[in-house]
């Protein structure tokens, strides 16, 4: 048996390689090409030149500048409003456990795969000036004029979101309870600690993570839905995909379409990082699905 | 051959020689390269230098299913979306076999592990042990000349791996130009099973020999240790008879007479390995090897009575019959052996 | 175990039963009551119809229909082939090329789907590649929108496929296609099967990107809804609303029907 000192290298390398091309290339033909050619319309207004003027002026309409402000606004409250009723279910389900919570959060869960404008035209339904609540309260009240109308504006658009993406934060939350041992908090029970600080003191830590992660998913999601603002449709509430969509569609104008739609995206690729690095951060125990 | 993970050295200047028809055990503690070596054979790592040989056939650059092995691994791995029967003709298929070739060597192999009966079920249906059965009439399909053994009674209770040992090592008899190549922690298994056992340890090979040798004549430190438990003593040279074969050795105040080794010289230092077995009490009057020890520990363990000893800041551990009458703890005795049964080991181990 | 009084247990569950019942029950059971609606002045519908349904499944709701599930079909199998090439593609890889990558399959969900319409638009209106107004543009469109679930939920599946099986089958002698067709697919069935699920959940819910690239006479579900509704026919929009989740309902139940054999992790 000759023992060459041969450094033997598996051929298989270039082979993976290979295999990686064919998809690549339709996601790279699919996506990042119309990508890289609406940065170069909003660089070049389709004409030659680079030029920073269309993003100029971009910035400086009052329409975008509500459009981004409303985007934040909208985003903020909404992953705040996900967080607390999100932390809040989950606290029930994992701690103050009944029959049936397993399918209760089964049954929250599924709103993930449901179209997101659905709940904002149940809203319509529910809150709108011909709606059941409003009709609920003229009955009782005697008024002729609906009382509750916050659905037109952006709260209206916050509560929708608000219900549509707790899903995301209570699933990974779940997912941290469910680690936790409950040997721990039946010991710190036993020590005397009531309720409330075995929450502040023994979940809330554990479930940080889970919220971090969830927390910054929902800020992506927020920021990037366009169905429920459509069907909200309330006046002064536009957010920035709704803007690139009147731009665009409405009013043929692709070239600041084209700028709105690259802030937009930078936007949403930065919160996407911030959710990525969170999760890197903690370790990928979080169901997340991005 | 030598393989190395991203700088870390995994083994060593491994050789090893491996002869047809036997079963070749390769023990060590975790980390030592014994499932690196296996996985090597098996084509899964590349070695980073050096050679396999399968036969005559050097399979270094072969890919694993062009090399001719069988493997059965820890957790079965039977695929779970397919029979019994679909499990074991799957290396056939996967080479193109003739059908009616398939059907006779689904029930042969079957057969051979005894699980005849099974055919037509799914692995879920099965007990760990039948599953295993099976894993190995898999192999055994594609008649490879080399089957590789990695733990593979590992995640089995304690009762069927020793019937898992027996039918192994009936299989070997029923295939008796089968090559073995067995991986395992379970020193038990590896002393019924193996012709030769390979001990290894921190990615090198400590020793090998044929299991009997190993045992009773350890050749270092680290495989007396390893295989089964020793009792070392340290001694110093005081004599050597080479007629006799003896060797007188100084320990703890007592002078001893073990077997003659060649390293032996005057004066120089060494350890005796004696087994736990091979010490007794003396009786009074016998001549023969004397230790004058201290009880320390009596633990009675069902079918044996294991003893612990102090003599002279050395521990010696004695294994009995149970004892009819209690021994107490700080009562002094005077112990035996046979010379034949103290092997000397270097100092270095 | 956090309460132990059963009254306070029996607040919390009321409480919980009060949010989950207003934040999520009664927006569907509002919907379905809407669809049935022929009325609804005040606090209740009146005068039950079926014919909102009736319009829902004819006519252009019909087609509206018909070319949802098609285009969600089509997506979804596109969006599972790729996927799954995708993460089959990037085991073998080491570690570095294998992140970037990996993110380069999963930012196509983290971009609007306004702007993913807004780019295949801009992008294809123009011959060599003139997709703009067809078919095909929408199913694209689509596509894009779900593969990285289709590619994460595969890569999920594959990474707690143990590697002994398809070892195991290399050296019995299968090669690399025999192995991939005979032991790691089907043993990733269930992950393809949610994949597959999921993908054709999103599309069929899917908007932003269907507004910007839909052709007329191949506008979607969704489309749908939005355009009955803003010009007032919020009933026949609930009526649609509920045959959306029924038909994705019955595809995902259709779809766990089909027989694995492999217990999913």
């Amino acid at each position: 048996m000759a023992d060459a000192a041969l450094a033997l290298r598996r051929p298989a390398p270039r082979v993976d390689w290979f295999w990686v091309v064919p998809p690549l290339t339709v996601i790279g033909l699919l996506f990042f090409y119309p990508l890289a050619l609406i940065a170069r319309q909003a660089f070049t207004g389709g004409k030659t030149g680079f030029t920073f003027d269309h993003f100029a002026s971009v910035l400086r309409s009052r329409q975008f500048h509500s459009a981004l402000w409303n985007t934040i606004e909208i985003a903020l409250a909404s992953s705040g409003g996900c967080l607390v009723l999100g932390f809040v279910v989950a606290l029930i389900i994992a701690f103050v456990p009944f029959r049936g919570s397993r399918d209760a959060a089964r049954f929250i869960d599924t709103f993930i795969a449901l179209p997101t404008f659905l709940m904002a035209l149940s809203f319509t339904f529910i809150y709108g000036s011909a709606g059941v609540l409003n009709g609920l309260l003229m009955d009782i009240t005697g008024s002729n004029a609906p009382p509750v109308d916050f659905v037109y504006s952006i709260w209206g658009v916050i509560l929708a979101e608000v219900t549509v993406f707790t899903p995301f934060v209570l699933r990974p939350l779940l997912a941290a309870f469910s680690l936790i041992d409950t040997a721990q908090i039946e010991v710190a029970s036993s020590l005397g600690a009531g309720p409330w600080r075995i929450v502040r003191q023994i979940i809330f830590p554990a479930a940080l993570p889970a919220l971090l992660a969830g927390g910054s998913l929902c800020l992506l999601l927020t920021v990037n839905e366009f169905g429920i603002i459509l069907f909200i449709g309330a006046k002064g509430v536009i957010t920035l995909p709704l803007l690139v969509y009147d731009k665009a569609i409405q009013e043929g104008d692709y070239t600041p379409a084209c700028a709105i739609a690259v802030i937009n995206v930078l936007l949403s690729l930065s919160l996407y990082s911030l959710y990525r690095l969170v999760l890197a951060h903690f370790g990928g125990r979080n169901a997340g699905m991005v | 051959m030598t393989v190395a993970y991203r700088g870390v050295t995994v083994l060593e200047d491994f050789s090893l020689d491996v002869r047809m028809g036997e079963i070749m055990a390769l023990i060590g503690p975790s980390g030592s390269g014994k499932t690196t070596a296996l996985r090597a054979v098996a084509g899964f790592v590349q070695p980073t230098r050096g050679r396999i040989k399968i036969g005559t056939r050097d399979v270094t650059a072969l890919p694993p299913y062009e090399r001719g092995i069988g493997m059965v691994v820890q957790n079965y791995a039977l695929f779970p979306h397919m029979k019994v029967e679909d499990n074991v003709a799957f290396g056939l298929r996967a080479r193109k076999a003739p059908r009616d070739l398939i059907e006779r060597r689904i029930d042969e192999c079957l057969r051979l592990v005894g699980m005849g009966r099974f055919k037509g079920r799914y692995p879920r249906e099965l007990s760990g042990g039948q599953q295993q059965r099976i894993a190995v009439a898999r192999a055994l399909a594609i008649e490879p000349r080399v089957l590789l053994l990695d733990e593979p009674l590992s995640a089995l209770d304690a009762q069927i791996r020793r019937q898992m040992v027996d039918e192994i090592g009936k299989l070997h008899r029923d295939l008796p130009a089968l090559t073995v190549l067995y991986v395992t922690h379970d020193q038990t298994e590896a002393l019924t099973l193996a012709d030769r056992i390979a001990i290894m340890h921190d990615g090198k090979l400590s020793s090998l020999g044929p299991s009997q040798s190993l045992y009773r004549q350890p050749p270092n430190r680290f495989t007396a240790e390893f295989l089964g438990r020793a009792n070392l003593l340290p001694i110093r040279i005081e004599a050597v008879d080479r007629n006799a074969g003896l060797l007188d050795a100084r320990f703890a105040g007592n002078l001893l007479k073990v077997s003659y080794d060649a390293k032996a010289q005057i004066g120089a230092e060494h350890l005796v390995c004696i087994r736990p077995h091979a010490l007794r009490f003396a009786e009074d009057g016998a001549r023969g090897n004397r230790i004058n020890a201290t009880v320390e520990e009596v633990q009675w363990q069902g079918d044996h009575h294991a003893i612990t000893f102090n003599c002279g800041g050395t521990t010696l551990r004695l294994v009995t019959k149970p004892l009819r009458e209690r021994l107490e703890r700080g009562v002094v005795v005077d112990l035996t052996f046979d010379p034949d049964d103290a092997t000397l080991i270097g100092a270095g181990g | 175990m956090l309460v132990w009084s059963s009254s306070g247990r029996g607040l919390i569950w009321a409480f919980l039963a009060f949010v989950v019942g207003l934040v999520y029950i009664a927006p569907l059971a509002i919907i379905l009551a809407a669809s049935f609606a022929g009325q609804w002045n005040g606090v209740f519908p009146s005068l039950p119809t079926l014919s909102h349904y009736a319009s829902a499944l004819t006519g252009d709701s019909g087609a509206e229909l018909r070319a949802s599930v098609i285009t969600g079909m089509a997506a979804s199998a596109f969006a599972l082939t790729v996927g799954t090439w995708s993460a089959l593609a990037l085991r073998g890889l080491p570690l570095v090329p294998r992140r970037i990558l990996d993110l380069a399959f999963f930012i196509p969900s983290a971009v609007p789907s306004v702007s993913v319409g807004l780019g295949l638009l801009v992008a294809f209106s123009r011959p060599p590649l003139l997709l703009n107004g067809t078919v095909t543009i929408v199913i694209i469109a689509h596509f894009i929108l779900i593969s990285a679930f289709t590619y994460g939920s595969v890569s999920a599946g594959l990474a707690r496929l143990s590697p002994d099986f398809e070892q195991v089958a290399e050296s019995l002698g299968a090669r690399p296609l025999y192995r991939l067709w005979h032991v790691t697919l089907p043993m990733i069935l269930p992950y393809l099967i949610a994949a597959f699920s999921l993908s054709f959940a999103l599309s069929m819910g899917e908007l932003g990107a269907t507004v910007m690239v839909y052709p007329p006479g191949w506008s979607t579900i969704p489309v749908g809804i939005f355009s009955l509704t803003d010009r007032g026919d919020v009933f026949e929009g609930a009526a649609m609303s509920i045959v959306l989740i029924i038909i994705t309902l019955i595809v995902l139940i259709l779809l766990s029907r089909i027989p694995t054999k492999v217990a999913p992790r």
